[in-house]
């Protein structure tokens, strides 16, 4: 039995979801930033897994891509939870709580 | 294969700008604050005379990866609209609230963002776009440093923004894979011969995840669920921008992607629209019934306003699109107006949101009373202004598609939030002000917003037939003749 793209592809839905469920359910910041990024890269797999049984160089683009904004985007996270913590030294999300209603 | 650079001189024009106002701030000391703030502005009036100027349908350029037609010109007037309000309400709040400099520099990135989000004809494009956009929001949103509400609401938006981005992306591989392409008018294509085509489930699961992403980022429900922290933590200009901008941005790309990539489940996604409208505006309404605070009252009200706006693009056709666009310009004027009155009644630290701070503001302010009094009229849609003809509009055009019953859910709903919002003009009008209120001091940019948008409601509500014809002009190249 070889492996094919719809192989990559049942991975890369496990990784999604795993991802999926870690950000609905962990408290912690940093381990939400994680699942995020866990994601995005499970993403990545299908989209390169596709390219390769495609024969086709774009899908593997928009992973280059992907990779670049996801770090821009955990810069911005980083920025945000540092400012937090100079105000209340937490990384709980439960404690984030001030608006509601 | 040649480029055509001046296909993009609008986002040419920002980008600039986005590089010198930089630059200034490297550069230059507290002084030079409100001189990136008027080089903001000057770039969006000079990004909008360059879309004017341009005007005309050209073919996808850049690799096929954007087209300037009529249809994403058009949008660019609509993002740099809400943009030049921001920046003009950004000149006051960077001295009352303390803003960084940066949120001109920001506001520019987000605009930049939202225009290329709405001449993408490539979902590699859309994708980009998209984040160039929300990334400069989540900054946005957290730019009052020294206050917790706006850096949690930051956080929130970040979180929330991350994870509806994976699930565009997700959405993005899906389609990709199962047609070997990008391109928007491709996927149209080969869904054509769509049961010829192996993959027809996965196309459809990717079309679902894109719809998922994208209700995520212009707010509908059930996955709206981080905009009332969201709008209500973030410094006003920012929710005036993200409420009436970002959201222009992804209702404009989702129509373009829905008619150019899947013309062909029309009925299919039209339906789901349709029912995710309902639950949108009722929920929205619902939810802002109950509140004192008159900015999270506005953000349930972003809400509401978003399901109406979905009605356009389920009845879809023609009449559907160009209700869609004509409400986009009405509420962009409107709420930004509104959210212009609301930072003008607060002070740092004190943000005054409270129905109790408006209670005979009459009396107090009279200009800020009658204008917030014509906001509150026109989000509730009272004729002579341009929300009553927004709704009609997207109404009308939902009865003559054969949706009548969501034009009367839609009624209803109508008449539910004109409670909320003459609530608002009657604290202001029958109140008695609490003795130690607050003085309320109004600027003169903020001043002109305010103006300025009360004048253009008013002027939409009477006489709307010029803005209509343009945009009939512009869904053109979108869906024919």
């Amino acid at each position: 039995m070889s492996l094919s793209s719809l192989h990559y592809f049942i991975l890369s839905a496990i990784l999604f979801t795993i991802g999926g469920i870690g950000v609905l359910v962990r408290r912690n910041v940093f381990v939400i930033f994680m699942c995020v990024e866990m994601m995005l890269n499970a993403v990545n797999l299908s989209l390169i897994a596709f390219a390769r049984y495609l024969n086709k160089a774009d899908g593997q683009l928009l992973v280059l891509f992907v990779m670049a904004i996801a770090a821009a985007e955990v810069v911005v996270g980083l920025a945000i939870l540092v400012a937090l913590h100079r105000k209340r030294p937490t990384t709980d999300a439960d404690e984030m709580n001030v608006l509601r209603g | 294969m040649a480029i055509d650079l001046q296909v993009l001189a609008p986002e040419a024009i920002i980008l600039a700008f986005v590089l010198i106002t930089l630059f200034i701030y490297a550069l230059g000391s507290k002084r030079s604050t409100t001189l990136m703030g008027w080089l903001a502005l000057a770039g969006v009036v000079l990004a909008g005379a360059a879309s004017l100027y341009y005007w005309g349908d050209t073919a996808p350029t850049f690799q096929g990866m954007v087209a300037a037609d009529g249809y994403g010109l058009f949008a660019n007037l609509v993002f740099l609209l809400a943009a030049g309000l921001a920046i003009l309400m950004g000149l006051e709040a960077v001295r009352r609230f303390d803003l960084p400099a940066e949120v001109f520099v920001l506001v520019l990135i987000a605009t930049l963002g939202m225009m290329l989000l709405g001449s993408a004809v490539n979902l590699v494009a859309v994708f980009l776009a998209l984040e160039i956009l929300s990334i400069a929001l989540y900054v946005l949103t957290a730019s009052e440093r020294d206050e917790w509400r706006s850096l949690e609401a930051g956080m929130k938006y970040f979180i929330l923004g991350g994870f509806a981005s994976a699930f565009l992306l997700f959405g993005i591989a899906m389609i990709y894979g199962a047609t070997g392409t990008f391109s928007l008018a491709e996927i149209g294509a080969k869904g054509g011969s769509l049961w010829a085509l192996r993959d027809a489930p996965l196309l459809a699961a990717g079309l679902v995840f894109l719809l998922i992403g994208f209700a995520f980022k212009v707010a509908l429900v059930p996955f709206q669920m981080w905009t009332p922290d969201v709008y209500e933590g973030a410094p006003s200009l920012v929710t005036a921008f993200m409420s009436a901008g970002a959201k222009a941005a992804g209702f404009v790309a989702l129509i373009r992607i829905l008619e150019t990539a899947f013309p062909y489940w029309r009925a299919e996604w039209g339906w789901v629209l349709a029912v995710i409208a309902v639950l949108t505006m009722s929920w929205g309404n619902m939810a802002a019934l109950g509140q004192r605070s008159v900015k999270r009252m506005l953000a349930y009200s972003s809400i509401a306003h978003a399901g109406y706006i979905v009605i356009g693009l389920a009845v879809a056709a023609r009449t559907g699109y160009a209700s869609v666009l004509f409400y986009l310009i009405c509420y962009t004027l409107m709420n930004v107006g509104a959210f212009a009155v609301v930072m003008a009644m607060g002070r740092k630290g004190e943000p005054n949101e409270d129905l109790d701070d408006y209670t005979g503001l009459i009396r107090r302010k009279p200009g800020l009373a009658l204008a917030m009094a014509l906001f509150m009229l026109a989000l509730a849609g009272i004729p002579l202004t341009a929300g009553f003809l927004a709704k009609l509009y997207v109404f009308s055009a939902a009865v003559v598609e054969g949706y009548a019953w969501l034009a009367a859910v839609a009624i209803v709903n109508a008449v539910i939030s004109a409670y909320y919002y003459l609530r608002v003009a009657a604290r202001m009008f029958f109140g008695e002000a609490r003795a130690e209120a607050a003085p309320v001091h109004v600027s003169a940019p903020l001043g002109f917003v305010v103006a300025l948008t009360s004048l253009a409601t008013v002027f939409l509500g009477v006489y709307p037939a010029p803005l209509l014809e343009f945009i009939q002009a512009a869904i053109r190249p979108l869906v024919g003749f």
